[in-house]
């Protein structure tokens, strides 16, 4: 079964072609990394995979559903999640409290049952926290898990939002440059957890530009340019390729930070 | 069809008057992004100090000049008092700032001014004027003239004088402005006063149709928001286009319709604009994130 | 054993309200009206901390809500005879019902566009308030019945305060209970990030419209309990002013809490009697827009100065913790920390500590 499917996957901006005919797919137990110059359209299409954007033509079809043009907290509910490349962590909640957000398509609880504090309640909340403490131990987070999530370290801030994503134990999990602005250590660690998360049908689609740890860890690779896949395969195949090559100039490491 | 152009002649004045609130409007949104609620109580400060300078005998185009430089330098105060120093501060906390601006000046104005509204007779003496079958007093025309002024003289400003262009390239690209040596904070404050003042001359000009009394601000302040807002919040002329359509929108309504909801009519407006069609009719930005 | 705080906090809570009373039997200035007044704005601008602290949407047209309750009461009561008690439920669920289509309309506005929207939609309503027949245009309504659960009237103004104020204690309980659940960091999660909430599956639309509707429940009731103490209703409390006011108490008390607007209510309704004795010294005839300097300056120092709120501020210094009704500066996180690019070495590696 492929987890996930374009079709002509296309967005455009009034004039300027973020996205263009982009034919993808999706594989389970396995690390799909998308890379390509900035401006390659590679946040564009993940905001078109989560429903953040609406397509201008093409379809998307995840867990066999037809998804184009769902909202964006459906998709989710099947079963997709992200992380963002500009972190977008919950102010005012502790990390947590943050990762139990991450959960929530698995809880059934409402203003009600929360108000009156009904059994469904406390199911839940049970729910959450068994979901989220999973999520924090792999992450490594159970020292800070009572602190303020905006008030950690950068590094460990983009440990909470993997941790987020994880808690909802999705079945297509969307990371958008997760090791930005982290250092050579750090950067190890996260690749070595995400590395770890792929199994029992989890898919993780990956852009990066730490090129060699990308390339390290992941099965398959996505060469994008001006919107378009350029090449698409085995590491090794495509750091071969031709196109691939001169669209970049060399492979090098640019750090975000 | 008398009664028409009567309507008409009416709305495009009230227009006007919306028209340069608006503008206020659009010059500091376009600078800072704050919406300021205030705005409406610059006018109103211009309206009643020009009515304390006449009573005490000034010339009228001095008093006039007078109101206009009370409501910038109390524009001005209030930037660097408040806006400046909570800059950081979230949109929300800024906006309920500026709420609380425009909550304190009334206040402070009832407590100067008192409660009784106060007037003066207009600029220029003499019977209304026969446009089309349509009666408009003179004070109406002096506003339009106003009005018009205004709108010039903002073009002059940011097409051809450096100052003008600085804050326009400000709004465009606040980072890329600072790079050129152009100051945000002072952008901002120019802002300020220039919305400010042009607020407080437009009150001295109103004083005659409608009277200057401390609770005026807001409800103009409102209206000129919807003019703006109709405008597409991008540009000051697209706010004297709003004004002018509003003004004639409501007065149309409150002739054929009812005259006791006209105020009602202008909220609806505002409500209708601001959730059908947040970028107006003439803009692109919209109002809604992500 | 977590089970008792709560309680404690209940009966604590219970146990002011006497105290309040007794003290207003005492001190000269505070009357038992006072008191109600104090309770029947913090119950209704409870709701509007739960919009405007935690889902972060600015809402200053809370009043229009206020006067669904009143007004409702008032109608149903005089014109149809019903009971105080059906009508006050009648209010509220119409409240909710005109909150549901606000929050629908609005749901996509963010900031000053929601803000003037919302104020708007107050300023339209006290218009029409004005306007109908039915609810008596300008001059109001009177003859409106007291509260009686039974043969137990609720005739004087301590009774009144007794009443309101355990039901204020009911709602800031149930807000507590809102809050923190996982319905409470869904809406606290969507005040902070609208896309980050969405693609953990939180339905924006749902929590955004839900908690206008909650907001507008606390009004509606605290206006209907305000309809059967005074008797007379006229659209005057009803307007921007009390909009304001609600505003006020909401910022000033604190956005992060669910006590703010207690503290809030205490804060303004203080300063309206105070202003209420000082300044007809100054100015004659004023109908109570004096106050509203006042009110202005305190939002503008507390914003500036902490852009949370007092109790936020208080509870800050007092060093609360996690499990408490906890901030959620949606609506005004100026301070919020930055992040550190320079991220320290990780505590540690695949922990094997056991999590509670």
């Amino acid at each position: 079964m492929t987890l996930l499917v374009t079709h002509q996957l296309s967005k455009d901006f009034g004039g300027v072609q973020a996205v263009r005919n982009v034919d993808l797919v999706v594989e389970p137990d396995a690390i799909t990394a998308v890379i390509g110059p900035n401006g390659a359209g590679k946040t564009s299409l993940f905001n078109l995979l989560c429903g953040v954007l609406p397509p201008s033509s093409g379809s998307i079809t995840f867990l066999d559903h037809d998804v184009t043009g769902w909202s964006v907290s459906r998709i989710a509910a099947l079963g997709m999640a992200r992380t963002f490349q500009n972190l977008e962590l919950f102010h005012g909640l502790t990390v947590r409290e943050n990762v139990q957000v991450g959960a929530h398509r698995h809880l059934r609880t409402g203003v009600l049952s929360a108000a009156l504090r009904l059994p469904r309640h406390g199911r839940a909340e049970r729910e959450a926290s068994r979901r989220a403490d999973e999520a924090c131990v792999r992450l490594g987070l159970v020292e800070v898990v009572d602190q303020l999530a905006t008030a950690l370290p950068y590094g460990m801030q983009r440990r909470v939002e993997l941790a987020r994503a994880v808690a909802a134990d999705p079945t297509l999990l969307l990371l958008d440059e997760p090791m930005a602005g982290l250092s050579g250590r750090e950067a190890e660690t996260v690749a070595a957890m995400i590395r770890g998360l792929v199994a029992d049908g989890l898919a993780i689609l990956l852009v990066e530009h730490h090129m060699d740890t990308v390339m390290r860890i992941s099965d398959r690779v996505v060469v994008m340019n001006f919107g378009e896949v350029l090449a698409d395969g085995a590491p090794a195949a495509v750091q071969a390729d031709p196109a691939v090559i001169e669209a970049y100039l060399g492979s090098d490491d640019s750090d975000a930070a | 069809m008398n009664d028409l152009a009567q309507l008409l002649a009416t709305g495009v004045t009230l227009g006007a008057i919306y028209a340069m609130v608006g503008v206020g409007f659009v010059l500091i949104n376009n600078v800072t992004g704050i919406i300021n609620f205030a705005q409406g109580e610059y006018l109103m400060v211009g309206a009643l100090t020009a009515t304390t300078l006449l009573a005490a005998g000034i010339p009228l185009a001095v008093a006039v000049a007078g109101a206009t430089l009370a409501a910038a330098a109390l524009g001005g105060l209030v930037e660097r008092g408040t806006i400046h120093v909570a800059r950081s501060a979230s949109i929300e906390t800024l906006i309920l700032i500026t709420i609380g601006t425009s909550i304190t000046l009334s206040g402070l104005a009832l407590l100067v001014w008192g409660v009784t509204p106060r007037r003066y007779g207009p600029f220029t003496a003499g019977p209304p004027i026969d446009v089309f079958g349509a009666s408009i007093s003179r004070q109406s025309l002096w506003v339009l003239a106003f009005a018009a002024v205004v709108a010039v003289g903002l073009w002059w400003f940011f097409e051809r004088t450096v100052v003008g262009k600085a804050m326009r390239a400000c709004a465009m690209n606040p980072e890329a402005a600072r790079l050129q040596a152009i100051s945000p904070a002072r952008m901002s404050l120019l802002a300020f006063v220039l919305s400010t003042g042009i607020a407080g001359a437009a009150g001295a000009v109103l004083v005659p149709i409608t009277g200057a009394s401390y609770a005026m601000g807001l409800p103009l302040a409102l209206k000129g928001f919807t003019a703006a807002v109709i405008g597409g919040l991008v540009s000051p002329l697209g706010a004297i286009a709003g004004g002018l359509l509003l003004g004639i929108v409501e007065s149309l309504a409150s002739g054929y319709i009812a005259s006791g909801l006209k105020d009602g009519i202008a909220f609806a407006v505002l409500f209708a604009v601001l959730v059908l069609r947040p970028q107006g009719l003439l803009g692109r930005r919209l109002a809604s994130r992500v | 054993m977590s089970r008792l705080r709560p309680l404690a906090a209940v009966i604590a809570f219970l146990a002011v309200g006497p105290l309040l009373l007794l003290l207003a039997g005492t001190i000269p200035f505070l009357l038992a009206s006072n008191l109600v007044v104090f309770a029947l704005f913090a119950l209704a601008a409870t709701g509007l901390v739960l919009i405007m602290g935690f889902s972060g949407q600015v809402s200053l047209g809370h009043a229009a809500f206020y006067g669904i309750g009143a007004y409702t009461s008032a109608i149903l009561t005089v014109e149809a005879g019903w009971s105080p008690l059906l009508a006050v439920v009648v209010g509220v669920v119409i409240s909710g019902l005109v909150a549901a289509a606000l929050g629908r309309a609005v749901f996509r506005l963010s900031g000053h566009f929601l803000a003037m929207a919302t104020l708007a939609f107050g300023l339209f309503f006290f218009y029409l308030l004005g306007f109908l027949d039915i609810t008596g245009g300008n001059g109001g309504r009177g003859g409106i019945p007291k509260l009686a659960f039974g043969s137990f009237e609720v005739l004087t103004d301590e009774r009144m305060f007794l009443l309101v104020w355990v039901l204020l204690g009911v709602g800031v309980l149930i807000a507590r209970n809102v809050v923190q659940s996982a319905t409470g960091r869904a809406l606290r999660a969507t005040g902070s990030s609208e896309v980050a909430a969405a693609c953990s599956g939180v339905n924006i639309v749902r929590v955004k419209v839900g908690v206008f509707v909650v907001g507008a429940l606390y009004a509606s009731l605290a206006g209907s309990l305000y309809a059967h103490w005074v008797t007379y209703i006229a659209p005057d409390a009803f307007g921007l002013l009390t909009s304001i006011q609600f505003l006020v108490i909401a910022t000033v008390g604190g956005l992060g809490t669910v006590w703010g607007a207690i503290v809030g209510a205490a804060f303004v309704v203080g300063i309206s009697e105070l202003t209420r004795e000082v300044v007809p010294l100054f100015v004659e005839g004023a109908t109570g827009s004096y106050e509203t300097v006042a009110y202005g300056a305190a939002l503008i120092l507390v914003l500036v100065a902490f852009h949370k709120g007092i109790a936020d501020a208080v509870l800050d210094a007092v060093g609360r913790r996690s499990r408490s009704a906890r901030l959620a500066p949606a609506a005004a996180a100026g301070a919020e920390v930055g992040t550190t690019i320079d991220s320290a070495p990780p505590a540690e590696t695949g922990v094997q500590k056991q999590v509670r």
